[in-house]
């Protein structure tokens, strides 16, 4: 609190720091100096030393002051702290305190029906009519806040009212009731919904205007046409509702399209061969099974009892082949033509080496269920298998080959004992014709049955070396 | 943040009661900034001048000291180009219970007893130290030149 002292206070009293008498007085231990309390205390956090002679100076140093000054500077005479707004009141220091909490007319106080929380000068506590202060209203006995009075008055229940059609005087709270049954409330025509625009006075609604309205006359027309309506505002709902379901669908299939194309990558075709052309037209090149046997490209000459899947499957089952199917990453799901015609034992890797002795007879249709990585797998395997088949084949030629050699070698050692036998005869014959040119026939003669004259046959073998040996 | 009343009552008793040759009154527009005159003491070089300086109170006054800077040009080793005074008292040996007439008489008081011991103007306090009669010569021309009204 700051105080106007009304005299000016001996020097003595002054603190040295606020240059005002003394509030609280500590007087330092060590050189005796005397502060207020405050003012020491702040000047001892910003230097450690007495203001006055700057010895070293600490909180611990500082006593209260001698009851003497103490006396002194609470007895000097003070102005009220309210003396600008009024207050004459001078007293001691000490007591101006006690003044300005219980006495002074120009304090603060709170409400004293303590039923607001307005802060006013004490002098006016007493006249103050809370505007908080909850009176009765009149007329419905409720309580209501002062100053919410009048607007409480004008939608009080109880306040009596004239009706603005009759004046008819009646309570607010009734006014709702006569409202719909005042005869002379202007209301307007029942048909004014479907177009009258009549208006009047309940009274003469009844009596003149129902006879005379048009709409009225025709209110069965309107009201069958009312029903009909709603039923089509109902039926539309439901087909709208039917379009944004089949729309989805459709988004759905478009989407589920879109996949399957882009599964099958270039194996699609857009152009619409596979849906409106017949079996026997499809592409060559992807209709492996279903033509002509003989024409196959992978079917040996035996081939003729090959299983054909697309001989006897449905143009649609032929058709789904080509898609992988609905759910492609399915591993378990393949339909049931797929899994009938899925590749017979020579495809397996693992049965290569029956397949080598099968494949002479089978061989299976390109499968088509599968995707595209697949079935070039399936082509590659069947080439393989293809190749085995060829090189048994160069085998068992091989064999025959040499089987036919042999027999060619046996028959030309035969041939040549032949010739060697008939060379000895035409040999004897010229021997023969010798002895009778050179008549030593007779002697020759009679050896012709027994055996050939060695000798002779030497001699002839030397002095005919022109005779070719075979 | 209004005035503590201690400032007030400095105030009113600096403009009513003023010391012997000083004057000191506050800025309409700033009511710690003081415009301050110091008559130089007789006996001094600087007699007959009239020197300008600044007070500046900071927020923490009277805890901390006032700030003053002279605005006149004067020739004295503890006062530099600037203005700037080494005085204790403005420094580490400030005290609350000082006050802008006892800083000012201080100061008048520095003008008649220059300490060449501790200078702020290294070469006036050289100047004096060996020349004293010759600086306080050029000390004299500066009042007259600068100091004279």
């Amino acid at each position: 609190m700051l105080f106007n002292y009304v005299a000016e206070p001996n020097s003595n009293l002054l603190c040295c720091i606020c240059r005002m008498p003394f509030i609280e007085p500590a007087t330092t231990r060590t050189c005796s100096h005397t502060f207020c309390r405050d003012c020491i205390v702040e000047a001892i956090g910003h230097a450690r030393q007495c203001p006055v002679d700057r010895s070293a100076l600490y909180i611990e140093d500082l006593l209260p002051a001698n009851s003497i000054i103490r006396s002194l500077v609470d007895e000097l005479i003070v102005e009220c702290i309210h003396r600008a707004s009024g207050c004459p009141h001078t007293c001691q220091r000490q007591l101006l305190t006690a003044h300005v909490m219980d006495v002074c007319p120009f304090s603060s106080v709170a409400c004293p029906k303590g039923e607001c929380d307005q802060i006013l000068a004490r002098r006016d506590a007493e006249s103050h009519s809370c505007p908080h202060t909850r009176v009765p209203c009149e007329l419905c006995g409720v309580k209501i806040q002062l100053d919410d009075l009048k607007n409480h008055i004008r939608e009080c229940t109880d306040a009596i009212v004239t009706c603005e059609f009759c004046s008819l005087e009646l309570s607010r709270s009734e006014l709702p009731a006569h409202d719909i049954v005042c005869p002379e409330a202007i209301i307007s025509c029942p048909q004014s919904s479907n177009g009258c625009s009549w208006t009047g006075s309940r009274t003469t609604l009844t009596s003149l205007h129902i006879p005379s309205c048009p709409y009225e006359a025709i209110k069965g027309f309107f009201a069958a046409n009312a029903t009909k309506l709603e039923r089509l505002i109902e039926e539309n709902l439901l087909l709208r509702h039917k379009i944004d379901l089949l729309e989805s669908h459709l988004q759905n299939t478009k989407r589920e399209l879109q996949s399957a194309k882009t599964a099958l990558g270039p194996w699609y075709r857009s152009d619409g061969v596979y849906a409106y052309s017949t079996s026997s037209d499809l592409a060559p090149d992807l209709q492996p099974a279903s033509a002509s046997t003989s024409a196959h490209p992978f079917s040996l000459a035996s081939d003729v009892s090959a299983p054909s899947p697309f001989d006897h499957a449905p143009l649609q089952d032929a058709l789904a082949a080509y898609f992988p199917s609905g759910t492609p990453n399915d591993p378990g799901y393949r339909p049931a033509h797929a899994r009938r015609q899925t590749l017979p034992a020579g495809w397996d890797p693992a049965n290569n080496a029956r397949a080598s002795t099968q494949l002479t007879q089978t061989v299976a249709p390109l499968n088509l269920s599968t995707t595209l990585e697949g079935a070039l797998v399936g082509v590659r395997e069947s080439v393989v298998a293809l190749s085995g088949a060829v090189d048994s084949l160069g085998r068992r030629n091989d064999i025959a080959l040499t089987n036919e050699a042999l027999r060619l070698n046996e028959e030309v050692m035969s041939l040549r004992a032949n010739m060697h036998g008939l060379r000895m005869q035409v040999h004897t014959i010229m021997m023969d014709r010798n002895a009778q040119v050179t008549g030593r026939g007779g002697e020759n003669m009679s050896n012709t049955d027994g055996a050939w004259p060695m000798p002779v046959h030497r001699f002839f073998n030397s002095g005919a070396p022109s005779i070719t040996k075979l | 943040m209004a005035l503590p009343k201690r400032i007030i009552k400095e105030t009113e008793r600096l403009v009513a009661d003023p010391a012997p040759g000083i004057t000191a009154a506050p800025h309409e527009d700033n009511l710690r900034y003081f415009d301050v005159t110091i008559q130089g003491p007789d006996g001094s070089p600087f007699q007959q001048g009239i020197f300008k300086l600044e007070l500046f109170l900071p927020e923490e006054y009277p805890m901390a000291p006032p700030k003053v800077r002279f605005l006149t040009k004067i020739y004295h080793p503890n006062i530099d180009k600037l203005g700037r005074i080494c005085l204790d008292i403005l420094k580490d040996k400030w005290s609350p219970a000082l006050q802008i007439r006892t800083v000012l008489l201080s100061v008048q008081a520095l003008l008649s007893a220059p300490n060449p011991d501790d200078p702020l103007a290294p070469d006036v306090a050289k100047h004096y130290k060996e020349d004293e009669k010759g600086a306080m010569g050029v000390s004299r021309e500066w009042t007259a030149l600068y100091a004279s009204g």
